[in-house]
């Protein structure tokens, strides 16, 4: 897993923690400049009497980011910062769960996880059966199945421990990953758009078919705020299931003899189970339970959005089209037919409960 | 130590819930 050492120990000429204020402030910098520019072209609408497009402050950051690390690139300096993302994007979701009743988690992440398990069988069948037709090596394999049913990079960083895997195959699989997460913030929201889906089918949609939290948060909300947090709940959802697919997998691997022992299978499931969960339904039970007055309700309701306003920049920072495009063709080729397959399959899913449950 | 990102990120929101459940914090804008 993943770790920060913030506030971390004065071990060099700085404390640790001063290393990613540069990097914090870039994203601030990026995604208020997302907000801005957001509000700007609205207000010129208004005074020119014109009707021009809304483009979400969500897009605006990821772009700025996208030209800031494309061109000029990411200065060593705001390196560490930028990293922070991941910090933003949980302490965001924690704060979401103030604008969710418990019940409400309970019923839509119930019906989430119900298509989670669903789209979990079909994605860990159909990118086995893409990977063997590639002939690409089992662990590649392993990685991008865990990385296109669950969720994305942390998936397969918690997987490539627990399977014993290469570091290469790791990066060709969260390349593959990413590259296809960058893509979906722009293909989803205009196929949503064209289908006419509700705020709850497209944002449950996404929830299901982006991988990397980060994309699928921003994939949402890039619809409407409304999206956002069904693409939110949809996706933690999912990412509630990472230990045991993770643990399944590492067994396999053990019973390979390629793989690293499992003594102790529970604590290995709460090791690798997302703590932020814990904390997004405490929120939520704490809301339900009437703890939190509506003003204090809309402070931390728009502290989450400060939060993902940062994880939006972050997202935009931290994707180099370079580096994508010098990995392999092969797992590219893979993770796209394959993501392709799982988007349209969830659609289709989403679509037909849309109909059904009147989403 | 190291303390997992998860774990930072709902110790901050804590400290977040409990400066706005006091009342020391009010009225952010967005």
């Amino acid at each position: 897993m993943t770790t920060l050492t913030y506030p971390a120990t004065a071990t060099g000429r700085l404390p640790q923690w001063v290393h990613i204020v540069p990097g914090t402030l870039l994203l601030a910098v990026i995604g208020f400049a997302g907000k801005v520019t957001e509000q700007s072209i609205a207000a010129y609408g208004k005074a020119h009497n014109l009707t021009l497009p809304n483009i979400e402050y969500v897009l605006w950051a990821i772009v700025f980011g996208l030209v800031v690390s494309n061109t000029v690139g990411v200065p060593a300096i705001f390196r560490t910062g930028v990293e922070t993302y991941e910090f933003w994007l949980k302490a965001g979701i924690v704060l979401l769960g103030v604008r969710f009743l418990l019940g409400d988690v309970v019923k839509l992440g119930g019906a989430s996880l119900a298509c989670v398990a669903l789209e979990l069988a079909v994605a860990i069948a159909l990118m086995t059966a893409l990977g063997r037709a590639f002939g690409l090596s089992p662990k590649l394999i392993s990685l991008l199945s865990i990385g296109s049913s669950i969720c994305g990079v942390s998936a397969i960083i918690a997987a490539k421990g627990a399977i014993d895997a290469d570091d290469e195959d790791a990066s060709y699989a969260m390349a593959a990953i990413l590259a296809l997460g960058a893509v979906s913030l722009f293909v989803f929201p205009l196929i949503g758009r064209a289908l006419g889906m509700s705020d709850h089918a497209y944002g449950l949609w996404v929830g299901l078919a982006v991988d990397n939290t980060a994309e699928a948060t921003a994939a949402g909300a890039l619809y409407s705020d409304a999206a956002g947090k069904f693409a939110v709940l949809a996706k933690t959802a999912r990412n509630a299931t990472i230990g045991f697919v993770v643990l399944g997998y590492a067994l396999y691997w053990v019973r390979q003899h390629q793989g690293k022992e499992i003594d102790n299978k529970a604590a290995f499931l709460w090791q690798k189970f997302p703590k932020f969960v814990l904390g997004f339904i405490v929120i939520s039970a704490l809301v339900t339970a009437g703890g939190f007055t509506q003003s204090q309700v809309t402070d931390l309701a728009n502290l989450s959005r400060w939060a993902f306003l940062l994880t939006f920049a972050g997202v935009g920072l931290r994707t180099n089209v370079r580096d994508l495009t010098k990995q392999g063709w092969r797992p590219l080729v893979v993770g796209v037919v394959g993501e392709c397959a799982i988007a349209g399959l969830t659609l289709a899913m989403v679509l037909v409960a849309e109909r059904r449950l009147s989403l | 130590m190291r303390i997992s990102v998860d774990w930072w990120a709902v110790l901050a929101a804590g400290v977040v819930v409990i400066l706005i459940k006091t009342g020391l914090v009010a009225g952010i804008p967005w």
